[in-house]
């Protein structure tokens, strides 16, 4: 009779403490029931046990039935919602790094782009496994208690009864975003963060000579400059982050269009505060432009630049305005859709 | 060949399914055990495996369509199953169902 302690106990085992000790019994019984029907009453042999316990099948499939459902690390329920958020995790994660390494690369630059390319592969699979690692955990342990994640986010809409109306429009075709355009925007993001974190002496006047070798007189005093950098890095981060956005979510609703508007005002304030620091232009940059003597007789560079800067902002932040206003304009629209 | 008879097979599995919640319920007017239930649907030529029938009464009883005493008073304890009030009324509805699809099917198929 061990045999058939031992099928039971293969059964039991894989079902929920509580069910065991019914289940055991009732398997018990049935298998002695089956084997009597064998015998005629008879003491069983093993060759009637192991008969009846092929009949009876594969204890794991046994098992199956009275669980109802079969085991699932991540079942069907929670599965494409699971897929959705380890795209977003990972997307994010591998985002964050490159930008955290970014900064770290210009604060302190390694010893060789070889170290840099090690570094940052290393960090990506070490980050991207631990990401998965813990969305995995947390969507089996949910599934392990039995919860439908889908469905509890969606409670409330669940009650009411589902209608054909409640169907999402197709994406409009001035309301959807094109990949292209993010893309773009955020390739730019990147060049403008390196050339500026690590190349801003560059930018200014160049003088050709044939004697001397090229001299560049720089726009920016350098001091000043670094110390503002991280101003215009959260600008450049708030405008890569728009851009991602607008990848993810693909069209103008209305929670985009709110970010987008957050985001322009934030590197308006961010812009407006790095130009207008008096200390930021450099010294040599504004005499040579005197020197060149260019500017009509009796007006003060200085009252010019500033005035070159006012109209700079102004411009600036009409872009922005209406960039938001259009993007609000088509959330709004996108909802009334809706 | 061995694909087509595969597929019949869990198509025939499928629609056996539901067949056998209304054979089981269609017994237990009177408290049966397991066993038992299994030989009289084997004698009245529509066989289910143990396998499937003992899992199918633990669900049926949870779902409130059967109640189960443990009768230990024989020389082996079992579990007896028998239909309550709700699933009396259940199995006469089902009945009902299952003679119009029946209907149904077989002038879909061409049988009837």
């Amino acid at each position: 009779m061990e045999l058939v302690e031992r099928y039971i106990y293969a059964v039991t085992r894989r079902l929920p403490e509580k069910q065991r000790s019914d289940i055991e019994r009732e398997l018990r019984s049935l298998i002695e029931d089956m084997l009597a029907d064998r015998t005629g009453g008879d003491e069983a042999s093993e060759t009637d046990i192991e008969e009846v316990l092929m009949e009876l099948g594969d204890p794991a499939e046994m098992a199956d039935q009275y669980r109802m459902k079969k085991h699932f690390l991540i079942g069907p329920e929670n599965f494409a919602l699971y897929m959705l958020v380890i795209k977003i995790v990972l997307a994010a994660v591998v985002f964050g790094i490159t930008l955290a390494l970014a900064i770290g690369y210009v604060v302190e630059p390694p010893s060789s782009i070889w170290a840099l390319v090690g570094g940052y592969l290393g960090s990506i699979f070490n980050a991207v496994l631990n990401a998965f690692a813990w969305v995995t955990l947390i969507f089996a342990i949910f599934e392990y208690y039995d919860v439908n994640m889908a469905k509890e986010v969606n409670k409330k809409e669940e009650k009411k009864q589902w209608n054909p109306a409640d169907l999402p429009m197709l994406p409009l075709e001035d309301v959807s975003i094109k990949p292209a355009e993010s893309i773009v925007g955020l390739v730019f993001a990147i060049l403008a963060f390196i050339l500026l974190n690590t190349a801003e002496h560059l930018i200014g006047i160049y003088i050709f000579s044939e004697e001397a070798a090229t001299q560049i007189i720089p726009l920016f005093d350098h001091e000043t400059f670094r110390s503002l950098l991280p101003l215009l890095n959260i600008m450049l981060a708030a405008g890569a982050i728009k851009e991602l956005l607008k990848l993810i979510i693909g069209k103008w609703t209305i929670k985009m269009a709110v970010a987008n508007l957050v985001l322009n005002l934030l590197s308006l304030v961010l812009f407006v505060l790095f130009i207008f620091n008096p200390n930021l232009w450099n010294a040599q940059f504004f005499s040579f432009i005197i020197e060149l003597d260019i500017l009509p007789a009796g007006t003060e560079f200085s009252v010019i630049w500033t005035g070159f800067l006012k109209g700079l902002t102004a411009v600036v932040a009409f872009v922005l305005v209406i960039d938001s206003i259009i993007n609000l304009v088509k959330g709004i629209k996108y909802r009334l859709a809706e | 060949m061995q694909k087509t008879e595969q597929l019949v097979e869990s198509l025939v599995l499928e629609l056996r399914r539901g067949a056998v919640i209304l054979a089981a319920l269609s017994r237990l007017e009177e408290p049966q055990y397991g066993y038992y239930l299994v030989q009289a649907l084997q004698e009245k030529g529509f066989p289910v495996e143990p396998g499937t029938l003992y899992p199918l009464l633990r669900r049926l009883e949870k779902q409130g369509l059967l109640e189960s005493t443990w009768d230990t008073g024989e020389n082996r304890p079992r579990k007896y199953y028998h239909l309550s009030e709700e699933g009396k009324r259940v199995y006469e509805a089902l009945r009902g169902e299952w003679k119009s699809l029946v209907q149904q099917i077989n002038r879909l198929v061409d049988l009837g």
